[in-house]
């Protein structure tokens, strides 16, 4: 019988989706993965996964179904298999082959990947935990290299698991603004079977991006948000007018504006809209409105509104007593029926720091989102020292969309490289 | 690195086309070459996950395949063989029960337990509904039902008793199969049932599994059941 009590914790407000809509054909499973110098060595892996997985708490946990809402415990099971990656970039992640942990660690050739169901986490806390992985495995793979390295965790990140949506929240007024969009331009094409998944990573440097950032007074995320809402135009409306918004969601981390370091979820999406209501179009017409669109939406206040509006729905008590297959049930109606508020989504979660004595090992960091109902393109930012990479994913064969936003930066002058998880193939 | 001469940039893949426009190859251009050095940073390849998700497909409609037909092979010999009786029928709700729990067991992720439970549940229903429509003699609620119930009661023995650090988790399966014995006892005196004896067990059991579990770990029970229902 148990020696000692378990703890247990409830999801935060954002998590509380996803067990109920994760499939195998959307896994809402979030991947991260770092390139190093050199093969993995599969032992390493394995013993620095196990000695850092049980200092993250919020991590180490297990999802259980209550009566009324899922809840998170305390996983008394040891560290999933460090896997060689066999199956699909942000694969569902079956609870019964990895122990019943929500994360999966896998390696190929010179490459780790991290992949996190999202009710853990958000790119924030994937990239903070990969890292401390990283450098474990280096401790132990390059011990003499590393011996003035402390053999523990960095003493700069903070293994905080509140929920800081709750934390923030503020009750609504009367007059609370509701979040309800019409329905976005949907991206469709011939696709490949679910799940399987294509990628293609776009690796630029940092400096001339933001040389060209500076032309137009814009900053990198704005203006790659741009580029690929322009791309959607020119590829998929052919530059002609549509009674539709190109809608992009941009995952925004609130952990600044906040002052929070918590390792659960805490971001907000907004959308950086533009409607074609005529024909011809320029990309500084759309850069300008796709910024104002962003920079109308990017501050505390309607973070604050968003917090309130998403909060308050769990904090409902009419809604709390509801059992859980009928909330289930619920949750998933309402997100079918709202997946068409957005065509796609880009997500940047900004420069990777590492630790001086570690970088030499470790050569790039790439970022991919898996697909979710309604948005079969998505994109994902990263950056590490001076190298940017943009990673589409996609579930369609066509890859109109890339190419002009490839082409729109090389046409500026920024040179770029790409590469393919090889599902495109020859043609 | 090969350089696409259509997108003006660099393709790290070993292939002979552009991936974006399908343009044969270039080799890098010498006054290229300075422009993309330090971008020669590759995120490595990947394994072919085509092959094997097709192939675990495939073995699904293989088995799917092997379903269908027997099937049509126990309604053919039913119709040709005996006529007089439809078995068949309950052939094909027997295969299709089946394959559902192939496809249940293999497919989904939940704990074994919960897999457990779903399937002792869903199996008392069909006995139930067949029973009803076999002549309503009563035998599903007599013996079938409560000695699933008994049954499950044992797999959660079992299971305690294995992953003894973790005892807990199966509690509310426990407290599933005590209320489904006490909605047997119910069913049976509403519709004056004889021989009330294998309800009566199973409930008796049902019940005092859970009176032992809270006596002898009154702290842990609370717990797993504060956990369970918060609200």
């Amino acid at each position: 019988m148990s020696k000692k009590q378990v703890n247990w914790d409830k999801l935060d407000n954002t998590a509380l989706l996803f067990p109920a809509i994760a499939s195998e054909n959307m896994t809402n499973v979030y991947r991260v993965s770092a390139v190093l110098s050199e093969e993995i060595d599969r032992a390493a892996l394995q013993k620095a996964f196990n000695r850092v997985l049980p200092a993250f708490k919020a991590f180490k946990v297990r999802l259980r179904s209550g009566f009324f809402w899922y809840y998170f415990e305390e996983n008394p099971r040891k560290p999933p298999a460090v896997e060689k990656e066999i199956t699909f970039p942000g694969a569902y992640i079956d609870r019964s082959v990895s122990n019943q942990y929500l994360l999966r660690l896998s390696y190929h050739e010179k490459r780790i990947n991290l992949e996190m169901f999202h009710a853990l986490s958000d790119g924030f806390g994937v990239i903070t935990f990969l890292k401390e992985i990283i450098y474990q495995y280096l401790r132990i793979r390059y011990p003499e290299a590393l011996a003035g390295e402390p053999d523990s965790l960095s003493t700069d990140i903070f293994l905080d698991k509140e929920d800081s949506y709750i934390r923030n929240y503020k009750k609504p007024g009367k007059d609370r603004k509701k979040y309800v969009r019409t329905d976005a331009l949907c991206i469709t094409g011939p696709e490949f079977e679910r799940p399987e998944i294509a990628l293609i990573h776009g690796h630029m440097p940092v400096s001339a991006l933001k040389e060209v950032c500076h032309r137009y007074g814009t900053t990198i995320n704005t203006y790659l948000t741009a580029v690929y809402v322009w791309s959607i135009y020119k590829s998929v409306l052919n530059g002609r007018a549509g009674e539709k918004p190109i809608r992009c969601a941009v995952p925004v981390n609130l952990r600044p504006y906040y002052d929070s370091h918590t390792l659960k979820n805490f971001f907000a999406i907004i959308g950086a809209e533009f409607l074609p209501d005529r024909e011809g179009y320029t990309f500084p017409e759309i850069l300008e409105i796709v910024s104002e669109s962003l920079k109308s939406q990017m501050n505390r206040s309607n973070f604050d509104e968003i917090i309130s509006y998403n909060v308050s729905n769990e904090m409902n008590m009419m809604l709390r007593i509801v059992p859980l297959f009928i909330k289930n049930f619920a949750i998933k109606q309402v997100f079918s029926a709202s997946s068409h508020s957005y065509s796609t989504t880009m997500t940047n979660v900004g420069p990777v720091k590492v630790r001086e004595p570690y970088k030499p090992y470790i050569k790039g960091f790439s970022v991919m989102l898996s697909m979710s109902e309604g948005q079969n393109i998505k994109a994902a930012i990263i950056s590490y020292e001076d190298l940017l990479t943009v990673t589409f994913s996609s579930c369609l064969s066509d890859t109109s969309i890339q190419r002009c936003f490839f082409q729109e930066l090389t046409k500026e002058g920024i040179p770029v490289t790409i590469e393919t998880n090889g599902m495109y193939g020859e043609a | 690195m090969k350089y696409c001469s259509n997108c003006h940039l660099g393709v790290q893949d070993d292939i002979q086309s552009c991936p974006l426009c399908h343009k044969v190859l270039d080799v890098m251009p010498d006054e290229e070459e300075n422009r993309y050095a330090g971008l020669d940073h590759s995120m490595g390849t990947y394994p072919d996950a085509r092959l094997r998700h097709r192939r675990i497909r495939f073995i699904l409609r293989v088995i799917l395949l092997i379903f269908i037909l027997a099937a049509v092979a126990a309604a053919f010999v039913n119709h040709y063989v005996t006529p007089n009786v439809r078995w068949a029928w309950i052939a094909v709700a027997a295969l299709v029960y089946i394959y559902f729990f192939l496809w249940f067991w293999v497919r989904n992720d939940t704990p074994v337990i919960g897999k457990v439970g779903l399937m002792l549940v869903v199996t008392m229903v069909l006995l139930l509904i067949i029973d009803h429509f076999t002549g309503a003699h009563g035998w599903a609620l007599r013996y079938a039902v409560p000695g699933l119930i008994l049954l499950g009661d044992g797999i959660i023995f079992l299971f305690m008793i294995i992953s003894k650090d973790a005892w807990y988790s199966y509690l509310l399966t426990l407290f599933l199969f005590a209320v489904c014995s006490i909605v047997v006892v119910i069913a049976y005196l509403v519709l004056g049932r004889e021989n009330i004896t294998l309800p009566m067990i199973c409930l008796g059991v049902s019940i005092l599994y859970l009176l032992a579990t809270y006596i002898l770990r009154p702290r842990e029970f609370g717990r797993e059941f504060r956990r369970r229902f918060h609200v």
